[in-house]
C-alpha cells in the first residue's frame, strides 16, 4: 500500500469515526451551560478557535480495540442575525447548523434548525472491508429545538427529519442540564435520552440483501433505539480569550446498533474525556 | 517734560517691582507646593489586576493584594469607592499589605485615604473583563444532535 493510500484510509477512518459518533456516540457540547449565562435573550455572536485532545472507549467499524485517543481542532462559533442564526461546534464533531429562532419567551425559545448530520462512508474511498459496501451519505435534519430555562436547569427538546433524501430518518432528544459557578469555574452536568428511529439507522449501520449477497457481510436491518446519554464538564477563563475546558461523556448504545455485522469492535457503553485550550476572538 | 519721564520710571520700576514679587511667589509657592507633594506623596498598588469571569454578568472572583505606602506616617483606610465601604484601616503607619477576596460583577474603584477623609491620596482600580462579552444568551449552542 503506498503512503497516501495510507494516509487516505487513515482520513476516511477519522470520517468514519464521526460517523459513528454523530450517529451513535457522540454528546455534543453544551455551551449554554458551559458559558453559565443568566441573560434570557437571543443567540450571542462569538468565534473561537483551538486544539483539544481526548481519549475514550467505543465501538469501532474498523479497529479490533475499543480504546482511542486523538487530537482534534476546536471551531467554535454561532452568528445570530434578526433571528437567523448559524452556529458551528467543532468541539462536538458536529456540523455547521443553520436556524431561526421562531419564538422567544422569558422562559422558551424555539428555534427551526438545519444541518448536515451523520457522516458519510463511501465504498471508493474507505477501508477495504467497506468496498462492497453502497455508500453512506449524510443526511440533512430539520426540525424543531425547543429549550426552556426554568430555575438554574436548562431542559431542551429537539425533533428533526432528514429531508435530503438519504436516510430519511427521524431523530428526537430530551436534555436535561444545569450548571454551577464555584469561583471562577464553570461546572455543568447533563442527563438525556436520544431517539433514533428504524430509518436512520438502517441506512447507516444495516446490511441491505444486496450488500450481503456482494460481500462477507449478513444481511442486517435493525430497529429504532433510544440511548442513554450523560456529560460532566468545566469551563474556565484562564485569561480575556483562552478558555479551558475539560468534558467526560458517558453514553450507553443499543442493541440495534452493536448488532450491526459492519462494526469490527462493539460494546454497551461509550465513555470519553477530552480537554481543550480554545482562543476566543 | 521732565517730570513725565520720571513718572514712567517710576511706573515702570512699579511694574518690575510687581512681576519680581509675583515671580518670587510662583517659585516660592511651586516649591512649597513641591514639598507638600513629596510629603504627601502615596502609592496604591493591587496584584493581581485584572479579574476575567467567563461571561458578562457572571461575578468575577479574584484573591489579590493591595500594597500601599504613603511618606507621613498616620492613620489610613483602604476604601472601596465603588462600594463605598471601608476594607481596611491602619493606624499610625506608613504602609501596608492586605490580602482581599474580590466578588463582583463590575469593576471596582480603590482608593487610599486619611481616617475620616473622604480624599483619596492615592486610588487603583480592578476592572472586570469577560471572555464572552456579548450579555445574550447563547442558547443555540446547547444542542444535543
Amino acid at each position: 500500500m503506498t503512503s497516501s493510500k495510507k494516509i487516505t484510509k487513515l482520513l476516511m477512518a477519522g470520517l468514519l469515526g464521526l460517523f459513528v459518533s454523530s450517529n451513535v456516540l457522540s454528546a455534543d457540547i453544551t455551551h449554554t451551560l458551559r458559558n453559565n449565562s443568566e441573560e434570557k435573550a437571543t443567540t450571542g455572536n462569538y468565534f473561537e478557535l483551538g486544539l483539544g485532545i481526548a481519549a475514550g472507549v467505543g465501538p469501532s467499524l474498523t479497529e479490533d480495540n475499543d480504546g482511542w485517543a486523538a487530537a482534534y481542532l476546536v471551531i467554535n462559533g454561532s452568528y445570530n442575525w434578526n433571528g437567523l442564526f448559524i452556529e458551528k461546534y467543532g468541539e462536538s464533531g458536529d456540523p455547521i447548523l443553520l436556524g431561526y429562532n421562531a419564538y422567544e419567551s422569558d422562559n422558551w425559545s424555539l428555534d427551526l434548525v438545519m444541518g448536515p448530520k451523520f457522516g458519510g462512508l463511501h465504498s471508493d474511498e474507505a477501508d477495504d472491508k467497506f468496498q462492497l459496501l453502497d455508500d453512506r451519505n449524510s443526511s440533512t435534519m430539520f426540525g424543531g429545538r425547543l429549550t426552556g430555562y426554568l430555575g438554574d436547569n436548562v431542559v431542551q427538546f429537539s425533533l428533526k427529519h432528514d429531508i435530503s433524501g438519504n436516510s430519511h430518518g427521524t431523530s428526537a432528544s430530551a436534555l436535561l442540564g444545569r450548571n454551577w459557578q464555584v469561583r471562577n469555574w464553570n461546572f455543568h452536568g447533563l442527563v438525556g435520552l436520544q431517539f433514533f428511529d428504524s430509518r436512520i439507522n438502517d441506512y447507516y449501520v444495516g446490511i441491505s440483501e444486496n450488500e450481503a449477497l456482494r460481500s462477507q457481510y449478513t444481511e442486517y436491518s435493525p430497529g429504532s433505539n433510544i440511548n442513554f446519554t450523560a456529560e460532566a464538564g468545566v469551563t474556565y477563563p484562564i485569561t480575556e480569550n483562552w478558555v479551558f475546558r475539560s468534558t467526560a461523556r458517558f453514553r450507553t448504545l443499543s442493541d440495534a446498533d452493536m448488532d450491526s455485522p459492519i462494526f469490527e469492535t462493539t460494546r454497551s457503553t461509550a465513555m470519553s474525556l477530552g480537554t481543550s485550550l480554545t482562543y476566543v476572538f | 517734560m521732565l517730570i513725565l519721564k520720571r513718572i514712567k520710571k517710576i511706573k515702570l520700576s512699579g511694574i518690575s517691582l510687581q512681576l519680581l514679587v509675583s515671580l518670587f511667589l510662583f517659585i516660592t509657592g511651586n516649591v512649597a507646593a513641591s514639598s507638600a507633594d513629596i510629603a504627601n506623596t502615596a502609592q496604591l498598588q493591587v496584584t493581581p489586576e485584572r479579574c476575567i469571569a467567563l461571561h458578562k454578568g457572571q461575578k468575577c472572583y479574584l484573591e489579590v493584594t493591595f500594597k500601599w505606602r504613603h511618606s507621613q506616617i498616620s492613620d489610613y483606610c483602604l476604601v472601596n469607592t465603588t462600594t463605598n465601604k471601608i476594607i481596611k484601616c491602619w493606624q499610625q503607619q506608613a504602609k501596608g499589605q492586605f490580602n482581599f477576596d474580590f466578588q463582583s460583577k463590575i469593576s471596582n474603584d480603590f482608593a487610599l485615604r486619611k481616617q475620616k477623609s473622604a480624599i483619596n491620596l492615592a486610588h487603583t482600580q480592578i476592572p472586570v473583563a469577560w471572555v464572552y462579552k456579548s450579555a445574550k444568551r447563547p442558547k443555540s449552542t446547547w444542542r444535543l444532535f
